[in-house]
């Protein structure tokens, strides 16, 4: 088990440095000089290649990759951000709880809506249930993200003033009592991982169906019924315990989706987190900051499923004992 | 079972032709004019206007006109204009000839709606059926040269694909978009060469699964070269699961397109994506709904239209339900999970 484990994990380390090598060079393919945004219209030669001088960019790329690399590595130094004027990492730091909480407040709206459906769907396979749910869940999943949540912000600020839409808090808020601040926040949260949740919630339905249908067609489901336990025992503990296993190696691979999910939401809410800085950060071409946000994009990804892997190992007897 | 999914694809296909014949009539409506922008920006759908034609070229559009003596006097919003009736060329006995209807409103310059949605309609499948061919392509390429690689350069290939798949995709192409200079033809290419990942390890799959089966091994015996059986059993019998999660790619990249426009990084303005003109509507959300809604909910139908055929097309062409085996699954014998459900699960 520990050694598995150890083995995933260096292959987590292997994946992170291919990321940041394929980060640092796709950045540096693309054509344009950083530093063009200090540049103005009295910005002499001289000025430009001095500054250049000052960031390294005059190196050749490999050696600007080697020593990017090992302060990255062995400094935790991501350069200084060319927007913030302040280290990248302490910027980026900042979001990363916020797209931590609005990423598992969805997955919880995502797995409890996402069980539901697909549990009331494997009841009766190609049933009116099922059918309903499956054309619903299709419409649900085919809208796009960023529109369901403009419409929603439409409808629920808007128009009848229910919930707040934009950012985290609420102006005014930052020296009142924990409680409130937290109530505050949750208030904000509730429109961004709803959005998020019910969308994501529709597609993993189908998913649970398949699997809790795989599940039930076994044979200690059959042993189960045939013992007289009553079904509603029979679909959630025997059928639902046993395909929660291929759910939880789902919940690593779906992460990058969700990422991408927080960072549209992120962008339409207003929502101080991690997508919202990167994009940001490219629309100001923001070189250190976008290498580190797509990188810490990709480490949270590489974290998560490094996590939901542990924990499938747990859940998954034959592995625990394997 | 297999009935509904035909019904069901086939409702996609129609829905699909439904929404590609649309993009190909003619509009009813310029999607690019401008007409009296002060009395025409941001008419409710279903508004008529009186279209008055002056004898100076400047068409004129009135919520209602009336004949006073030798003027006639435009009636638009709370104002008035007067304009001689001598000047105007579209006025028949005190009645104006021409309409002007905006079935489902315009924009803030007065342009017409319906006439923008069908054209961003093509725009949009444009963008999904050639990044799709784009990234089709390349998984087919990368992911049999991976299958028929040595092992050393197969775990590379593998390896830098897992890498690729780690990256949110939105974030890789957000921040790719903005380092370079968006354009329609870039956002193509973008798409097409950041999706291609799912598709390789499926045909990687598929093809390594066809290694195995009597027919390859019997054309192998019989000396057949690994690039001859690749590209003549391999390949052809390895497209059917590939073309089906490419039908569901499609739906994926139309909404990655709309988002990457809504952010500014897609298609650019003029030309009008259903993603820029939900850019557009955001403005104006509260006084003009429809400019935001409308372009929204086509891109729903259609991305609708490509699920629903890639689901029903992966039931009618393979009842038995391919599945493979998913990522480090080799682990763990019971994990099977469905490889369009997993195309799905990784949507941006």
């Amino acid at each position: 088990m520990a050694g598995s484990i150890l083995r995933r994990l260096a292959s987590s380390v292997l994946l992170f440095f291919l990321v940041l090598t394929l980060t640092f060079a796709l950045v540096h393919i693309a054509p344009g000089n950083p530093l063009r945004i200090y540049q103005g219209p009295h910005t002499t030669r001289a000025q430009m290649a001095a500054m250049e001088h000052a960031y390294g960019l005059d190196r050749p790329l490999p050696v600007q990759y080697l020593a990017w690399l090992k302060s990255v590595a062995l400094e935790g130094n991501w350069g200084i951000s060319f927007s913030h004027q302040r280290p990248a990492l302490a910027v980026i730091r900042d979001t990363i709880p916020n797209t931590v909480l609005l990423g598992l407040t969805t997955l919880l709206i995502q797995y409890g809506l996402g069980l539901l459906l697909g549990v009331a769907a494997a009841r009766r396979p190609d049933g009116l249930v099922d059918s309903t749910i499956r054309i619903a869940s299709m419409l649900l999943y085919s809208i796009p993200t960023f529109w369901l949540g403009l419409m929603s912000i439409l409808l629920f600020h808007l128009q009848w003033h229910l919930l707040p839409a934009s950012g985290m808090s609420s102006p005014g808020t930052s020296n009142a009592p924990l409680m409130t601040r937290a109530g505050d926040v949750a208030l904000h949260l509730i429109l961004p991982a709803s959005v998020l949740g019910i969308s994501a919630g529709a597609r993993l339905a189908r998913f649970v169906r398949n699997s809790l249908l795989d599940a039930l067609s076994q044979d200690y489901v059959r042993t189960a019924r045939a013992k007289g336990l009553s079904e509603g025992r029979v679909v959630w503990l025997h059928g639902l315990r046993n395909s929660l296993v291929p759910l939880a190696q789902l919940l690593g691979m779906s992460l990058p989706s969700l990422l991408n999910g927080t960072l549209v939401v992120e962008v339409v809410f207003a929502w101080p987190g991690l997508g919202r800085l990167l994009f940001d950060a490219a629309t100001a071409r923001d070189f250190p900051l976008i290498l580190a946000g797509t990188a810490f994009g990709a480490l949270l990804v590489i974290a998560g499923s490094l996590i939901a892997d542990v924990l499938h190992r747990f859940a998954d007897p034959r592995l625990r004992h394997g | 079972m297999a009935d509904r999914s035909r019904i069901l694809s086939m409702a996609g296909g129609a829905l699909l032709l439904l929404v590609g014949t649309l993009a190909l009539l003619p509009t009813p409506y310029d999607p690019a004019e401008q007409v009296d922008p002060r009395v025409g920006r941001y008419r409710p759908p279903g508004t008529r206007l009186v279209e008055i034609h002056p004898a100076d070229g400047f068409v004129r559009l009135a919520d209602s006109v009336e004949v006073r003596g030798d003027v006639l006097v435009l009636h638009w919003r709370h104002n008035e204009d007067e304009i001689p009736v001598a000047q105007i060329t579209n006025l028949e006995d005190g009645r104006v000839l021409d309409h002007r209807f905006y079935l489902l409103g315009s924009d803030k310059f007065g342009r017409d709606v319906l006439s923008r949605v069908l054209v961003g309609a093509r725009i949009s499948l444009l963008i999904g059926l050639l990044a799709v061919l784009i990234a089709a392509t390349l998984g087919l390429a990368i992911g049999s040269a991976a299958a028929i690689a040595p092992p050393w350069a197969d775990m590379v290939l593998m390896r830098g694909v897992d890498a690729l798949m780690s990256f949110p995709q939105l974030f890789l192409i957000i921040a790719l978009a903005a380092l370079f200079r968006p354009s329609t033809s870039f956002v193509i290419v973008l798409l097409g060469c950041t999706s291609w990942m799912g598709i390789s390890r499926l045909a990687r799959a598929e093809i390594l699964s066809l290694g195995q089966r009597e027919f390859v091994l019997a054309s192998r015996a019989v000396g057949q070269r690994p690039l001859g059986i690749l590209l003549r059993h391999q390949l052809p019998n390895a497209l059917t699961p590939v073309v089906v999660s490419a039908a569901l790619l499609v739906g994926n990249l139309i909404l990655a397109e709309a988002a990457l426009s809504f952010f500014g990084l897609g298609v650019q303005p003029p030309t009008p994506s259903w993603g820029n003109m939900i850019t557009e509507g955001r403005e104006a959300m509260t006084d003009a709904w429809w400019v935001a809604f409308f372009p929204g909910l086509a891109i729903a139908l259609t991305v609708i239209a490509f699920n629903l055929l890639g689901d029903g097309l992966r039931d009618v062409l393979d009842p038995r339900k391919r599945t493979v085996r998913a990522a480090g699954a080799d682990e763990t014998p019971a994990a099977v999970l469905d490889a369009d459900d997993l195309a799905r699960l990784r949507r941006p």
